[in-house]
């Protein structure tokens, strides 16, 4: 009985110890970050940081007429050295492991990132399940000051904005930090990441009073995919060209595409794409096979004309995203970088051939051959199946 | 003392596993590249068929004489050891790291050796039913891990690449097989606590398939998750990858599971270290003068793993190149010495 006594009030004694550990951190005293900018400064980085307001974004009671975020910036030698230097301006200390993206400003990505990169990578507290943006035409600090109606905190704007572009239109591609160093690092393959960009003012939108108004004074845009030649970003894709990308690259979910005939635009909606680049014959020649599955969107007439309108709608479909495909190819052709990774391709089917073109790769990719064979299948016509050849019948 | 077939095999699963799951994907890597996993299957192999040269005297050794016992001992000993050291200070850097940064290192081997002392205090068959008990965990989690990577992987990364130095895959399964599969033949010895010892080679074949299957899906979904290039780099190539698994919104936190699973393996193998080290020879002493040694010992272990203390970025390099090489001597001079036994038995 004494013995239990005893290890019983060894057990309650050992209860403080089971609070949390030493080292910890109160989360009133500390500041969770949403997003990082990255600009470029005299001295070297600046980096501004988005952090949430959480009286605004939790909970019920309490709320003011304050922004959801707040921004902090400053400038350091360094990536590492200005995210140390925020605690400067900083009221607590910054957490960073709720990022949801980084964005960088074109003049920062023109020089090569791999700086702030590692340090995302190394850095113990980060998860690197957050993605990278480049913000096009304005700086990443302008960008994040931004705000944003009906989503309280600008950041979870962008991330949904894009998910939602990707996943239901295509020009879009998510990239995140773990996806971006493996291509940094893989031979036969080169970065991407997704744009952004801001419409309208960008000064009026940080202020409250843009957001009083029906349409925003300011309007954060999720615009298509920047190329990377290693770390370095070398240009845009448009619109187009991001749909290609996308259909080569097999990151198309669900999409539409609108074909001219004689009778008007007929719109599909893709709902299944899948694409596999065969290598025809090493190293320099290769075939794009891509299926897809669409059901009939929207007619001009109402009507779509039996079993030989519907065949010359889908080879017009197919000629469209052969097209989609092929401009995209030729413009990164055009700029020397296989972002789509068709050296990875020779690399894994030929692996003896890929040893000797591996070095000269970037001058080899723009004399490459691509064919594309576009099968597409018309699965459903929607709620209305009117067919013309019917009444013709 | 005596185990149960059950208890064995779970202290030896234990043993095959711990903190090397952590970084054995980018060893694989470091030597074969993307044809890593293949290295592994070879290395399964060649452990497989060297169950058979250990003579079965080894799991009767208190038949064989003393000199004989003392050898086998030392060797062991020594082969314990390094195994410990290593395990210990990888176990460390990677609990303070990730879960306790600002924790001096030194802090973290001590509260390690303290853990290992506690659970060292009871015996055996009650560190092998804690096994017993805990042996789901590394299973489970793994299954779980491999479900919730599986939308996210790219097969195409597992297709063996040209190897331009065949050599290399010969090299590369021989290293394999010293770093992974060389605990399970130091913790063989436990074997002679078994009813029936001739069972062993039976139980460490059923065991040895397991571990296989959790070292080859643990680096196959590594590689395909991450590539080859990232997977090197990596300083805890596994974790990184846990890190990055999304699934559904749930459990976004699957690394926790991982860390868990690491830290339990850890615990119980450097308690059947230790066992090895103290007490292993099959000579008879009182509790008190095992509790004694046994603080001693450990009292040198934390001296030995705080004077290699390296960052992993040392580790590694040492492990590729002198540690490799010094896992295959001891290795070899194990096997050697363990055919003692059978000279004995035969005379």
């Amino acid at each position: 009985m004494k013995k239990v006594c005893i290890k019983l009030v060894l057990l309650i004694l050992l209860l403080p110890l089971l609070t949390s550990c030493y080292s910890q951190t109160e989360l009133n005293d500390m500041m969770i970050a949403t997003a990082i900018g990255v600009d470029k400064s005299t001295t070297g980085y600046e980096v501004t940081l988005q952090v949430l307001n959480p009286s605004e974004v939790a909970g019920t009671s309490g709320k003011t007429t304050q922004p959801g975020i707040s921004c902090y910036s400053e400038s350091g030698e360094t990536f590492f050295h200005a995210i140390r230097r925020l605690t400067h301006v900083t009221p607590r200390k910054i957490f960073l492991g709720h990022i949801r993206f980084v964005l960088f400003s074109e003049g920062v990505s023109q020089d090569g990132i791999i700086e702030p990169l590692d340090f995302l990578m190394r850095d113990h507290e980060m998860r690197s399940d957050f993605a990278l943006l480049v913000s096009k035409d304005i700086s990443a600090k302008k960008v994040l000051e931004v705000l944003s109606p009906i989503e309280q905190i600008p950041a979870n704007k962008i991330i949904n904005g894009l998910s939602a572009s990707e996943d239901f239109y295509g020009p879009s591609l998510e990239v995140e930090l773990e996806e971006f160093y493996q291509h940094y690092l893989s031979g036969g393959i080169e970065p991407v990441m997704n744009g952004i960009t801001v419409l309208g003012n960008s000064e009026s939108g940080k202020e409250m009073t843009s957001l009083e108004q029906t349409t925003p004074k300011a309007v954060l845009k999720v615009k298509y995919i920047a190329l990377f030649k290693k770390d370095m970003f070398i240009g845009w894709l448009n619109e187009t060209e991001s749909l290609g990308f996308n259909y080569l690259i097999n990151e198309i979910d669900n999409t539409v595409i609108v074909v001219m005939t004689e009778t008007g635009a007929y719109t599909f909606e893709v709902t299944k794409a899948e694409t596999k680049i065969e290598l025809v014959k090493p190293p320099a020649s290769f075939n794009v096979v891509t299926t897809l599955n669409v059901t009939l969107g929207e007619a001009p007439t109402g009507f779509v004309k039996g079993k030989e309108g519907i065949n010359q709608l889908t080879s017009l479909v197919e000629a469209k995203v052969g097209d989609y495909m092929s401009s995209c190819v030729d413009r990164l052709q055009e700029e020397q970088t296989d972002n789509v990774g068709f050296g990875q391709v020779v690399n894994r089917k030929a692996p003896s051939v890929w040893k000797v073109v591996e070095e000269e790769w970037e001058t080899l990719f723009p004399t490459i051959t691509v064919d594309y064979q576009v099968d597409v299948e018309m699965t459903h016509n929607g709620q209305l199946s009117d067919d013309e050849s019917e009444d013709e019948g | 003392m005596k185990l149960t077939e059950r208890q064995f095999k779970c202290l030896l699963y234990f043993s095959f596993l711990g903190s090397k799951v952590l970084y054995f994907p980018k060893l694989t890597i470091h030597y074969l590249d993307q044809n890593g996993w293949i290295g592994i299957l070879l290395a399964g192999v060649l452990a497989s068929v060297l169950i058979f040269i250990i003579p079965k005297q080894l799991f009767q050794l208190s038949a064989a004489g003393p000199i004989i016992r003392l050898l086998i001992y030392v060797v062991v000993v020594i082969f314990t050891l390094l195994l410990f050291i290593l395990e210990v200070i990888i176990l460390s850097q990677f609990i303070t790291l990730h879960y306790l940064m600002g924790t001096p290192t030194r802090v973290m081997l001590i509260v390690m050796l303290v853990v290992v002392l506690l659970l060292s205090r009871y015996k055996l068959e009650h560190v092998g039913r804690t096994a017993e008990v805990l042996q789901f965990l590394p299973t489970l989690s793994v299954i779980i891990i491999f479900l919730m990577a599986f939308m996210h992987l790219d097969f195409q990364t597992l297709m063996p690449l040209y190897l331009n130095e065949p050599m290399n895959l010969i090299k590369g399964s021989g290293v394999f097989f010293f770093i992974v599969f060389a605990d399970g033949f130091v913790t063989l010895r436990l074997g002679e606590y078994l009813n029936d010892t001739s069972r062993v080679r039976t139980l460490y074949l059923q065991t040895l398939l397991k571990v296989l299957l959790i070292y080859l899906t643990v680096t196959v979904i590594t590689l395909m998750f991450l590539g080859a290039a990232l997977t090197k780099i990596s300083t805890y190539p596994f974790f990184h990858m846990l890190m990055n698994i999304h699934w559904f919104r749930i459990i976004e936190r699957i690394e926790t599971i991982f860390s868990l699973f690491i830290i339990v393996t850890s615990v119980i193998k450097l308690t059947v270290f230790l066992f090895l080290i103290c007490h292993s020879h099959g000579f008879k002493h009182t509790e008190r003068f095992q509790h004694i040694s046994r603080f001693i010992v450990l009292l040198g272990l934390f001296y030995l793993s705080d004077y290699f203390l390296k960052p992993p970025i040392v580790i590694y390099p040492w492990l590729y190149d002198t540690g490799a090489l010094i896992f295959l001597v001891l290795t070899l001079v194990l096997l050697l010495v363990y055919q003692l036994a059978r000279v004995k038995y035969k005379k």
